[in-house]
């Protein structure tokens, strides 16, 4: 065989080799370690008797994803009486349930829960627990219902690593759910 | 019914300069004398056919007879360069100052190549003279410098850029981009996750001696995805003089501190002429952008780059190794990161960005991380039945996204691992044949395309196989008069995504078989008019993102949810145009128009989701038929020698034919005005010339009807520019210098093809200044 098409038999070959390898199939690595907050539940007690009054929950699994939420309650508390509400957020979508509560209680300078009741005199929240800096945060808090009626309570959690004032503007918004409110 | 809105005082400009361009034709006296004679190969003193001749002045061309005779009538008098090349030669060049006829012999040296063979391994990638297309070399390359890829391009008309922020800018030709169009860095096309619209092209442009734009369906050589055109970034072809070369690089802008700084060093061995190399490397840096009311927070961004090429070339056979590494880092800018609509809407509605900030080159989080490697083996082999060319190309692309927040738990934060990494890897093999018979030029060749893509950390897109196969020819016959080519393109292709849902593995396989075909022809109706038309099929397939995207874009707040479902997308292109030049004169002429058939886009939903952070609007991929036509217009007019009139325009309608309205996402209506004035040559220094421009972009009306967008289109805007610079010999070496100040005056503006127009304001000035160093050493 002349040289010439000796070398282009080689490149062939090493062509073909390499498509070769490649057809071993790879699987593909697909872990997701991403924190993802899928639940947000409100848990309420009575202030004068600390019996529990209810757990209401907001949990969507696939997070960012289209899938709608798989459970989400309507806050249903009676008129005229004064509640001990601590919020418990989780990442249930790991294996073990990871706790972003414990995560924003050990960051408290990082993070402020706002409460708006629509209509005001639904629910009236003050928050009860402060950071480092004696700003509030929200994981736990008083909620003071009126007398009876309907309406929603939106429940916003900022974060704000270093921006922190007390306000809301700063950072940005990780939980944002409006709950359907009923005093009855 | 469809009406392109105008404003007449919009155009008005242009329409002046048409009319000054119209009196202007009516040539002058004194334009009667000839430049005429033969060309011989040094060694051989053999004549040279089918040698090609250029004016550089006029931008006129000829090309020797089969004597080797050529000639150029009417010329008028003054200082002309002529450039004159054959296939396996050098380009010479030859100062004439015309004041009668002149009779030249000139010589051309041919390098190692027998001219007894039949035919010499051109350049494959050359630009195809049936098409429109545009170039950036020498002098216009060289006042690009210091600018990315993305915004380098958009001088051309045609082609403008799909941004988000400042420093992210894809190119885009005829209103597409993305899995639209190729980009070829030295032969090789580019695969990476170029169906991002935030992904920038992984290029480095110092790499570039030439880079060429080829507009509308070019399917049948570079295989699918090149509906809207391709971009070849090509180096020089590794040097055959013996000794060594060196070009350095430098280059500064003001708006954002950059920094750039490019070597280039090559050589051939005197013992062995067979044997070059040539080692390349750049490190660029940029801090914060400047807007005129504020600095962009996180908007820097650095990258180092490098390649090595070596090359073995015979008259017989030859390789050339390459490989090349690229690594980037971009800020994204803060405010552009958002939790929740109402984050976002609070955002747009802002009058500046919500985070302020200083000048800083720290780039914090949100930003992207992105390292490719591009290496090709090239081998030829020169025979009596044509040229063989075997490629094989090997590539991987990781892209690592961070976001704007790290964990929440430290030890996982501590990792410092990105939120998503995207891993590529692709192998290509081409194998062709070429060879020149008379009057026809026949190329056929087989490629074979093998790709892996996996993820980490976060999802976004599928894991998936792809595999792809393609046959093709291109048949060229030409005569003195035109050019005609036919192209003919069959390819499979064979798709496997990997989806993983609730603990289930499912694997869907999608199959192509798809033929295309292309017909253009080149006719030279005078020797200064030029005719040229193309018509051409392409085709791509969906992107995994149009397929499988579901999931929340964080910078539009949008839900984004593909369709499993979509067709390949398959698409007609008709180009045309004529090109004239003459003393006074050179104008460019092109329409074209794309129809699609199956033609996917993101449609805004009715229906919004509901998450843990509220409600978000949807947008889901969907199909429709489409057509995108358009003109692209260059004009020049030179009323004396030294100083040159231009006026450009790209004007795009893009029309859903199934909704019969207009197609968001497209570039508006765009000119750009120019006066440059040359001083030629004195002995210490030549070409200088100054130049102030104004680039004229009209508002975005094109919409269709009901369109919800968070801001309205921005308004239209003009901005001025100055250019200045020159060359100065020193010794035998010629150094480049420039100076550029971009948006002169500093105007706030925003653009509707910036994804970030939402946040934030276009730069404002921007000093520019740019040098570059040639060195040889025997």
């Amino acid at each position: 065989m002349k040289r010439s098409n000796k070398l282009t038999m080689g490149i062939a070959l090493l062509a073909l080799t390499l498509v070769g390898i490649q057809s071993c199939k790879k699987e593909p690595v697909a872990n997701s370690e991403n924190e993802v907050i899928t639940t947000l539940q409100v848990v309420a007690s009575d202030s004068a008797s600390g019996l529990p009054a209810g757990v209401f929950t907001f949990k969507d699994l696939d997070g960012d994803k289209p899938t709608p939420p798989s459970v989400f309650d309507t806050i249903k508390l009676s008129p005229n009486k004064t509640y001990t509400v601590s919020l418990i957020v989780l990442d249930e979508s790991k294996n073990p349930i990871d706790s972003t509560s414990v995560q924003i209680a050990e960051e408290a300078d990082d993070h402020l829960f706002f409460f708006e009741s629509t209509p005001a005199s639904l629910v009236n929240v003050s928050i009860q627990d402060k950071d480092s800096k004696n700003l509030p945060v929200g994981l736990l808090s008083k909620w003071t219902t009126g007398p009876a009626g309907s309406g929603t309570t939106k429940i916003t959690l900022r974060h704000q690593p270093g921006v922190k004032n007390g306000t809301y503007n700063p950072g940005d918004t990780d939980v944002e759910v409006t709950f359907n409110t009923r005093i009855q | 019914m469809l009406k392109p809105r105008f404003h007449i005082k919009q155009v008005m400009p242009f329409v002046l300069l048409l009319l000054l361009i119209l009196l202007s034709i009516d040539g002058a006296a004194q334009c009667n004398f000839s430049i005429s004679g033969t060309i011989n190969e040094e060694h051989t003193n053999e004549k040279l056919d089918f040698a090609s001749l250029q004016i550089l002045e006029l931008n006129i061309i000829t090309t020797t007879d089969s004597v080797g005779n050529f000639q150029f009538k009417n010329l008028c008098k003054g200082f002309y360069t002529l450039a004159y090349t054959h296939p396996g030669c050098k380009t010479e060049y030859q100062k004439i100052n015309l004041e009668k006829n002149e009779t030249l012999q000139l010589h051309l040296h041919h390098n190692e190549i027998d001219l007894n063979e039949v035919t010499i391994a051109q350049h494959k990638r050359e630009s195809a003279p049936t098409q429109q297309v545009e170039t950036l070399k020498d002098q216009t390359l060289f006042e690009t410098r210091g600018m990315n890829l993305g915004d380098a391009l958009k001088t051309l008309s045609g082609v403008s850029a799909l941004k988000t922020g400042a420093t992210i800018a894809k190119p885009v030709i005829h209103g597409m981009t993305g899995n639209r169009i190729l980009l070829v860095s030295n032969g090789v096309r580019l695969e990476s996750q170029q169906w991002g619209s935030e992904h920038a092209p992984e290029i480095d442009a110092y790499l570039a001696k030439k880079i060429t734009v080829i507009k509308g369906a070019s399917a049948i050589r570079y295989g699918s995805d090149a509906i809207g055109g391709v971009i070849l970034i090509d180096p020089e072809a590794l040097p055959s003089k013996p000794g060594i070369g060196a070009e350095f690089n430098y280059a500064v802008g003001s708006v954002n501190g950059q920094n750039d700084f490019s070597f280039l060093l090559q050589g051939n061995a005197k013992k062995q002429p067979a044997f070059s190399w040539r080692t390349q490397g750049t490190y660029r840096f940029g801090g914060n952008v400047h807007s005129p009311n504020y600095f962009q927070k996180n908007t820097g961004f650095n990258e180092g780059n490098g390649s090595v090429a070596l090359g073995w070339k015979k008259e017989k056979y030859g390789f050339e190794l390459f490989g090349s590494y690229f690594n980037t880092k971009i800020g994204i800018l803060s405010a552009a990161h958002t939790g929740s609509l109402a984050d976002l809407e609070a955002a747009i509605h802002a009058s500046q960005p919500k985070e302020s900030a200083e000048f800083s080159y720290t780039i914090g989080r949100p930003y992207q991380k992105v390292q490719h490697i591009l290496s090709k083996l090239h081998s030829y082999l020169n025979t009596k039945k044509g040229v063989f060319a075997l490629d094989i190309t090997y590539q991987y692309n990781i892209r690592d996204e961070y976001d704007k927040y790290p964990p929440r738990n430290n030890t996982l934060a501590a990792l410092n691992h990105p939120a998503l990494r995207l891993e590529i890897q692709t192998i290509t093999g081409e194998f062709s044949w070429e060879k020149k018979v008379k009057q026809w030029q026949n190329l056929a060749g087989a490629q074979f395309f093998t790709q892996t893509n996996s993820y980490k950390y976060g999802y976004l897109i599928p894991a998936f196989w792809n595999f792809a196969g393609g046959l093709f020819t291109v048949e060229r016959w030409s005569n003195k008069k035109m050019e005609v080519e036919l192209g003919a393109r069959i390819d499979y292709r064979w798709t496997q995504a990997i989806l993983v849902e609730r603990g289930k593995k499912r694997e869907p396989i999608y199959q192509y078989i798809i033929p295309t075909a292309s017909l253009g022809l080149d006719y030279h109706i005078t020797e200064k008019l030029k005719y040229n038309a193309n018509i051409g099929l392409a085709w791509r397939a969906p992107s995994m993102s149009e397929l499988f995207i579901s999931g929340l874009h964080h910078s539009t707040a949008t839900v984004e949810i593909g369709d499993e479902q979509l067709k390949a997308e398959q698409s007609l292109s008709i180009t045309t145009g004529i090109t004239y030049r003459n003393q006074w004169l050179h104008a460019d002429v092109s329409l074209y128009s794309h129809l699609f058939k199956n033609y996917i886009y993101g449609k805004p939903d009715t229906q919004p989701i509901l998450t843990i952070r509220g409600y978000f609007p949807v947008l889901r991929y969907v199909q429709t038929d489409a057509a995108i036509s358009g003109s692209d217009i260059n004009l020049a007019v030179f009323p004396i020698r030294q100083l040159e009139l231009s006026a450009k325009a790209s004007l795009l309608w893009a029309v859903n034919l199934k909704t019969k309205d207009w197609l968001e996402q497209m570039p508006s209506q765009r000119f750009n005005y120019s006066i440059r004035y040359t001083i030629n040559g004195t002995k210490d220094f030549s070409n200088l010339y100054l130049a102030l421009s104004v680039v004229h972009v009209l508002r975005q009306n094109l919409l269709p009807k009901n369109y919800a967008d968070y801001l309205p289109a921005p308004k239209a805007y003009w901005l001025l520019n100055f250019d200045c610079g020159t060359t100065i010999p020193i010794k035998n070496q010629k150094i480049s210098v420039g100076f550029t100040i971009q948006n002169m005056l500093n105007k706030t503006y925003r653009e509707y093809m910036n994804r970030f127009r939402y946040f934030t304001d276009e730069p404002g000035i921007n000093v520019m200044a740019r040098i570059k160093i040639p060195l040889f050493f025997h």
